[in-house]
């Protein structure tokens, strides 16, 4: 059992407010993503939960146990830091030690050379914990060597292992892929899934990276200059943003926006202005549409809307069609197979159509606008 | 061979010819001359063996430079480095007035040694010395009398240092074989710490903040704990570096005894005959070449033995690229 | 609070050791502006304490005095003035004027016995130009022949580097000895150029703008030389300009050794008072009025280390960064 509960916590660096009033419950075992842009306040909240920052006002609970003033030595979580933060002067091994040697050994038996002697029992019991965990992450060959000796992905392995070597109530990760390649980063996407799903612990993970979030978390938390303006499940997320700036921080490409003007729900004829006032959406407060690329198709009814090609990126499985949409007058990406894509040419005029069910609402503040009806049952 | 490489031997060739006649000549010079009885202004010499090192490793007044020299190096060097450490540290641990402590300290680096060992000269004289004269005030206030004489404490006052000097005479700092010595490496000490600081300081901005935090997490709460598990280890190449520029420096030690003591003397009994000292009365005052040059050959094979250890330790680390 | 009794105990140590190594600068200061009897009990006349700038009461300047004692000449010529005077009472009045006149502040007569006593100018003048002369050749000779290490490929350039390598180990100080000799035998001691040759080299200088020119990009030179320059305007026009930066830093670190150097001016100056370096004209200052012009003597060190001091404490960042900079290596 551990869940974490945090209250109200606000934390703020000289003048500049970091985080707000920030109240988050991460259910047990669970996989929760701290995500958004940099400057957020991702970092420091994490850094708030580890102990690390103290808040200004606000409580930390782990498992319902008060931890707001508790060092972080004494909160039992462990962390994955974005630079690894190995001890580059200690073997893998050692650096694996250091937590079970400052937790479970005494300031004598923790003396070099003397320690050993007088408790061989406990080092050999130490060694063991070390092996095990270095079998499970595979980093056995190189126990003895040093950080500066490892590659970038090694280097993640050996920090996950010192990490994980004293089975803490909750792993707290910050960035720890965003140094690695991108082919090894979406690799270890699969093994960090894989390995919290086997360990059976809370984690808490934070990314900028939109892409690790919906793909590895139960819950994704967006935060937005030092608030959670989100939380749900990766779908609901990608799906039913809340807000414009979730909308468009999540999703590659990046989601498509118009500004939504009479001229423009009349030329682009779905969904129409009955539609939308049976569906009890207020027309005046509507300020932006947005659909995501992968659901504009191509259309050969008369009656849809023109665009005209003006860039085409291949992406080998799929093609990102850049076009300019004549009613709006500005600029769309859309997805298309390979197939589709490839018969497209650079000026070429195309014919689309836009699911309105896929089409979000958003009034002038970015809020998004929800009618009280389905707007696809408004259609039939 | 690609563009520029025959200009290349003009550009080096200025550099060449004057490591040759500043480094290479007088070095081999004085690998030769050390083992001669060269004089100037004598036409011959005489091959003399190992003569000069026999005098430098048995006569007395040698002794005497050996002891000046080594304990001033093992004074200076050790208490230097860790007054530096500790400065740094407390320097960087502190959020106010950090810039301030910093200038201060590094003061002494920058001002003439010479100008401020007679400074220091005038303040340490035994009689009207502001040092002495505050000493001896203290004497006839009874809390300080008290406290520094021990007799607060329940001990007697006159086995005490300061309660000797009180009942007696106030030391002569400079002019005492007991105290001179001390004195100087308190002086070489004061000069040279706050370059030391400023040396750790700069490895300390290397350190990774993230480093303290896995220090934390790992469960080091103590500062002792994450100053062993991070900051000495990070500063072990910057201690490597400190420690063979202090010495080096150490044994180059001659401003302040000359400035002490008139042109030509060597401190009370010469117990200030460091080595820079002894190379300048030998060779050069005393127009005794060769021995002059055999002390040079042994300050040079020091440097050369200092400079491999160091070399054999920052190469054993390896570390992050 | 345990943070802040141990904040608290880290600044009462720093102040602690501030005070310690800002004592001999205080002292210095203070003295400078103080008469000989102030400076050796501490106390002003009718007993004050003397504090910083003591009391500034006249002090008699005793050789002014002696110089200008009433002679018999004087005092018969005198005569004619003091119609009625006994000669004693002449001579007295005569002293009087004298006293008045030979008398000064303690201030204003130690800074201008500094200038009087010995040819501080002098010394400050030859300081500038051994220090100058020093620097400027060292970078003359160091740029090239950092630049070619750097950048140029050519046969022998790893051999000629380590060399360098090899006398960065040697410290000049060191083979003062055979220096000495050499210039002995040349008969060049007691000349501007003995002061100066034995540095004209700096190996670290060379090192210090190879490793700085290594982080040069060489799309850079490969455009000057596009642009149709030759190899010597590419180091004077082209490289000099970006290593301006590495050049201050071993500017700071060269002219503070050199001004503040006494020994090796010591071994090669042995007369000739014109030729006199600032550090090696004050021992020589203290020697000369052996006791009795502590008030002077502060007067010229504090004209010594002034212009270095003002220096940094105008620009102690870069000077810091400077020395650090240049002792990494």
């Amino acid at each position: 059992m551990s869940t974490i509960q945090l209250k109200n916590i606000s934390k703020s660096y000289a003048t500049n407010l970091v985080l707000n009033n920030v109240s988050l419950t991460v259910e047990d075992r669970e996989f929760l993503t701290l995500v958004g842009p940099s400057g957020c306040g991702k970092s420091t909240l994490l850094r708030v939960i580890a102990g690390l920052e103290t808040p200004e006002s606000g409580s930390v609970a782990i498992d319902e146990r008060l931890v707001t003033k508790t060092a972080p030595a004494h909160r039992n979580l462990a962390m994955v830091f974005q630079s690894y933060a190995l001890y580059p002067h200690l073997s893998v091994r050692e650096n694996m030690k250091t937590p079970l040697k400052l937790r479970d050994l005494s300031i004598i038996q923790r003396l070099p050379l003397i320690g050993p002697l007088i408790a061989p029992g406990k080092y050999q019991s130490l060694n063991n914990q070390v092996e095990e965990t270095a079998a499970t992450l595979r980093i056995n060959e190189y126990l003895e060597r040093r950080p500066g000796q490892l590659s970038g992905g090694q280097r993640q392995r050996a920090a996950l292992g010192r990490a994980m070597v004293r089975t803490p109530l909750a792993f707290l990760m910050d960035e720890p892929l965003s140094n690695l390649d991108a082919a090894l980063r979406v690799h270890m996407r699969a093994e960090l899934s894989e390995l919290h799903r086997n360990l059976e612990t809370t984690f808490v993970y934070v990314t900028h990276d939109q892409s690790e979030a919906l793909t590895m978390s139960d819950r994704v938390a967006v935060m937005m200059d030092g608030t959670i303006v989100q939380i749900g499940t990766p779908e609901e997320i990608y799906n039913q943003p809340e807000f414009l700036s979730v909308a468009e921080f999540l999703g590659s490409p990046k989601i498509n926006r118009l500004e939504l003007t009479d001229e423009v729900i009349a030329k682009l004829k779905m969904p129409s202005k009955a539609q939308l006032l049976k569906a009890d959406i207020d027309l005046q407060l509507i300020k932006h549409v947005c659909f995501r690329p992968e659901h504009v198709t191509l259309s050969n009814a008369n009656n849809k809307p023109e665009a005209v090609v003006r860039h085409v990126e291949n992406l080998g499985s799929e093609f990102f069609v850049h076009a300019e949409l004549a009613v709006a007058g500005c600029r769309i990406i859309l997805k298309l197979d390979a197939p589709t894509g490839s018969a497209i040419n650079i000026g070429e005029v195309l014919r689309l159509s836009i699911n309105p069910n896929s089409m979000l609402f958003f009034d002038e503040s970015g809020n998004r606008i929800r009618g009280r009806e389905h707007l696809e049952d408004a259609v039939a | 061979m690609s563009t520029g490489s025959r200009s290349a031997y003009w550009f080096v060739a200025p550099a060449i010819i004057l490591m040759g006649l500043i480094f290479f000549i007088p070095v081999l010079m004085a690998l030769g001359l050390g083992f001669t009885n060269y004089s100037l202004g004598n036409s011959g010499f005489d091959f003399v063996a190992f003569e000069n090192f026999e005098k430098i490793f048995t006569r007395r007044s040698y002794e005497k430079m050996w002891g000046a020299t080594l304990t001033y190096v093992l004074v200076v060097v050790p208490l230097s480095v860790l007054l530096g450490l500790a400065a740094a540290l407390a320097i960087n641990s502190v959020t106010r007035f950090r810039d301030v402590y910093k200038t201060i300290y590094f003061l002494p680096v920058m001002a003439t040694l010479m100008a401020m060992a007679i400074v220091w000269q005038i303040m340490l004289h035994p009689t009207a010395g502001v040092i002495n004269r505050t000493l001896a005030s203290g004497c006839d206030v009874e809390f300080a009398y008290g406290v520094l004489s021990g007799a607060y404490f329940g001990f007697d006052p006159l086995t005490s240092w300061y309660g000797n000097a009180c009942a007696d005479v106030m030391p002569n700092w400079l002019g005492d074989k007991k105290y001179a010595i001390w004195v100087i490496c308190f002086i070489g000490v004061w000069q040279n710490f706050g370059f030391n600081m400023v040396l750790y300081l700069a490895g300390l901005t290397s350190v990774s903040r993230e480093l303290y935090m896995a220090a934390q997490m790992d469960g080091a709460g103590s500062a002792w704990d994450r100053f062993r598990l991070v900051t000495w280890p990070a500063l072990g190449p910057t201690t490597v570096f400190v420690v063979t520029i202090s010495t080096i420096r150490g044994f180059q030690v001659f401003d302040i005894v000359e400035a002490f003591y008139g042109f030509g003397s060597a401190g009370p009994g010469k117990s200030a005959y460091v080595m820079m000292f002894a190379i300048f009365e030998k060779g050069i005052k005393q127009n005794l070449i060769g021995i002059g040059s055999a002390i040079t050959i042994i300050f040079l094979i020091f440097v050369m033995f200092i400079t491999l250890v160091q070399r054999y330790l920052v190469e054993r680390r390896v570390h992050y690229s | 609070m345990s943070y802040d009794i141990g904040n608290s105990l880290k600044h009462t140590a720093l102040i602690l050791g501030a005070l310690v190594v800002i004592l001999p600068f205080y002292f210095m200061l203070s003295y400078s502006l103080q008469s000989q009897r102030e400076i050796e009990t501490g106390l002003s006349p009718g007993g004050v304490n003397a504090g910083f700038f003591g009391s500034q009461s006249l002090v008699l300047d005793k050789d002014c005095l002696q110089a200008n004692t009433p002679e018999r000449k004087e005092i018969e010529v005198a005569k004619t003035s003091y119609p009625g005077k006994t000669e004693r009472e002449i001579y007295n009045i005569l002293l009087k004027e004298v006293e008045t006149s030979c008398s000064s502040r303690p201030a204003l007569m130690n800074y201008s016995m500094a200038f009087t006593k010995a040819p501080l100018l002098r010394y400050l003048l030859n300081g500038v130009i051994v220090t100058l002369s020093i620097f400027l050749i060292q970078v003359v000779v160091a740029l090239p022949a950092a630049y070619a290490l750097a950048k140029l490929r050519f046969l022998g350039r790893d051999f000629i580097f380590s060399i360098v390598l090899l006398c960065l180990l040697v410290p000049v100080h060191a083979i003062a000895l055979p220096l000495y000799v050499i210039l002995a035998k040349l008969g060049l001691t007691n000349t501007y150029a003995a002061l100066i040759i034995p540095w004209t080299i700096s190996v670290f200088g060379i090192f210090l703008m190879r490793q700085f020119f290594l982080t040069v990009p060489d799309d850079l030179i490969d455009a000057a030389r596009m642009d149709g320059m030759s190899e010597f305007s590419i180091i004077w026009r082209v490289m000099l300009p970006t290593a301006v930066p590495a050049l201050l830093a071993f500017g700071i670190f060269s002219v503070v050794a050199h001004w503040n150097d006494y020994f090796w001016p010591r071994v090669v100056i042995t007369g000739d008072p014109n030729l006199f370096t600032p550090p090696l004209g004050m021992r020589v200052f203290k020697q000369d009025t052996e006791g009795d012009l502590h008030g002077p003597m502060m007067a010229v060190a504090v004209i010594v280390v002034a212009p270095l001091m003002i220096a940094f404490l105008m620009a102690q960042k870069r000077f810091i960064e400077g020395i650090t900079f240049t002792g990494m290596k």
